[in-house]
């Protein structure tokens, strides 16, 4: 009633305002906030937004290095060859399918350690920092492990082989699971703090509640936790997603970085553009379709 | 009847302690493989060079040596620049960078969290969806573009073009928006101007929130050594990250190179122990709405 009341007051006052030619002050404000924005918008456009629209001008062109602007307009052309190369379409289709079984597994793990690290046991905030390093760490120590490694061997297998002589650690990490372990909880640590704060979001009267209706924790994870947090669980995949098709060691980064910088003899800054515009349309659409599909789960 | 409550909420407890170890005991195996990598960064850093070929390799140094970073100094001893002049740099853009990233995305989170002005949920949607790019898309237009500005061979190629920050701008925002409107409505019916609600309420709210980004990027910056090796080509400009990548060349130097990756991501592990409890704080305010 009263809010109505206030937005009808509102709207005469910036009428009259209009009538008689002057700015009002709501209007003069969010002029003002636009100001605020400006620095940021003409960075984003020159760094981020033009170098975009480019790179889709670059993928219908022949270009090359001397002459990136001209070039002559080749219509699909680039796209056709990145899809008859037979290596390209295994590369690209083995790391799609990759992404689609790592975001489960990443979901599940950090929905498990939230919950786990939401419960009050003895050096909960130690453990609540050690699984947030890999967030800063991530880039910056991977890049110079993989500097370092002799060889190929990753930190995990080096681990592993250390426990070879324990056959039931080998056993249980057996092969490149070993590896996959490190690596899925690294990738996880976003994941589990955007599913810690969800859980602290859900009011705990709903939990008393439930509890002296004699339900136990195991039913009261499922239909008072989940419920709730679900639309973070969504959150959390399509997120898993995005971070698992941008990943710089994902093969197809790969290719596109091998097609650039001339290792097959030339660059192919078409086909590379090409590449990657057809990689990022097949993630938006798969990150479409399961918002699609999960939508009337939501509700 | 009331000793059998008594009874039952001893046992309770009992149950909760047991399964707070438990816990305890899980996540610490977790935890410890989420550190394998640092714990392995340390370690290959004193280890002496028959260890570092060692294959397959070992875990920990058996024969734990400093010889690694008294070769560091021998190699920094002999360069055409002087070391010092790698690390001024790095210092000068590190500060540089963070000063200016902040000012800008604190600037525009401002108004995208507390104001209305046209076109505002089309920028935060465009934002949202840019952190989803993949930057080696746009790597050879912003190679074109940089060039164009004049930029390359400056300190200001380092700054300027990670200045549009779009994870730092949706933190921030996602931040802004738990304080209520009605702080910045008092200020206002106070007389304040928008500069002023800007820098003495927003900025100052905003504390760990910024503490949070400065430390996301601090480990980029300062490690930074793609934008050195691309578009500087005065050795003086380049950084310590660019530096310390180019000791890594050769046999001889791969204890002083590891010693070097030790040394580099120190100052990362460092900034976040100091600043942990702000970024916990953040993080927990950015996942909620």
């Amino acid at each position: 009633m009263k809010n109505n009341k206030t937005v009808k007051a509102k709207k005469v006052l910036a009428q009259q305002a209009n009538n008689y030619g002057v700015i009002s002050f709501e209007r003069k404000r969010n002029v003002e906030g636009l100001i605020f924005v400006i620095p940021w918008i003409i960075g984003f456009i020159w760094f981020v937004l033009v170098p975009l629209v480019l790179s889709v001008r670059i993928s219908f062109f022949k270009t090359t290095l001397a002459d990136l602007y001209g070039g002559s307009f080749i219509g699909f052309n680039n796209y056709m060859e990145v899809i008859k190369n037979p290596q390209y379409g295994e590369v690209i289709v083995n790391s799609f399918l990759n992404s689609l079984y790592q975001v489960p597994v990443v979901v599940g793990f950090s929905l498990f350690v939230a919950v786990l690290l939401k419960q009050k046991f003895p050096g909960r905030t130690i453990f609540r920092v050690i699984f947030f390093i890999p967030v800063i760490l991530a880039g910056v120590i991977m890049t110079y492990l993989f500097q370092q490694d002799v060889g190929s061997v990753s930190v995990f297998s080096s681990l592993l082989s250390e426990a070879t002589d324990n056959n039931m650690l080998a056993m249980i990490f057996g092969g490149g699971l070993s590896s996959q372990i490190g690596s899925i909880m690294w990738k996880s640590s976003v994941e589990i703090l955007i599913f810690l704060a969800a859980l602290q979001s859900v009011p705990d009267i709903l939990y008393e509640v439930v509890e002296l209706d004699g339900a136990t924790a195991w039913e009261s994870f499922w239909h008072i936790t989940l419920p709730y947090i679900s639309p973070f669980v969504i959150l959390n995949a399509v997120y898993a997603l995005v971070d698992s098709f941008v990943d710089s060691s994902n093969p197809v980064m790969g290719l596109m970085n091998s097609l650039t910088n001339g290792s097959n003899g030339e660059a192919y800054y078409g086909m590379a553009s090409a590449l990657s515009w057809m990689y990022m349309l097949m993630a938006l659409i798969t990150i479409l379709v399961f918002v699609l599909l999960t939508r009337r789960w939501l509700k | 009847m009331a000793q059998v409550d008594l009874d039952y909420l001893k046992r309770a407890k009992k149950r909760r302690d047991v399964s707070g170890k438990a816990i305890a005991i899980v996540l610490g195996i977790f935890g410890l493989i989420s550190l394998l990598p640092l714990i392995y960064c340390f370690s290959t850093a004193f280890k002496p060079l028959d260890e570092l070929f060692l294959y397959p390799p070992r875990f920990f140094a058996m024969k734990p040596t400093l010889k690694n970073f008294s070769d560091l100094m021998a190699v920094t001893a002999n360069t055409t620049v002087p070391f010092s002049r790698y690390l001024f740099n790095t210092v000068i853009i590190t500060v540089g960078y963070l000063f200016a990233m902040i000012l800008v995305s604190t600037m525009a989170c401002y108004p995208l969290s507390k104001h209305n002005f046209p076109g505002k949920n089309i920028m935060f949607k465009t934002i949202t969806t840019a952190m989803m790019f993949v930057a080696a898309a746009t790597a050879v237009p912003s190679y074109l573009i940089i060039n164009a500005l004049h930029l390359p061979n400056t300190y200001f190629v380092y700054i300027i073009p990670g200045l549009a920050n779009t994870t730092g701008v949706f933190l921030l925002k996602q931040f802004l928006d738990q304080v209520p409107n009605e702080i910045f409505e008092a200020g206002k019916i106070d007389g304040a101007t928008e500069w002023q609600l800007y820098t003495k309420i927003a900025i100052p709210l905003m504390r760990n929130a910024q503490a949070t980004i400065i430390i996301l990027s601090f480990g980029g910056i300062w490690g930074e050594s793609g934008t050195a090796a691309t578009y500087i080509y005065d050795e003086q400009l380049r950084t310590l990250g660019w530096f310390m990548g180019t000791i890594g060349g050769g046999l001889a130097r791969a204890g002083a190179s590891a010693a070097a990756s030790l040394i580099m991501i120190l100052p990362t592990i460092i900034m976040f122990v100091v600043q942990q409890s702000k970024v916990m704080d953040t993080m927990a305010h950015s996942g909620i709405k």
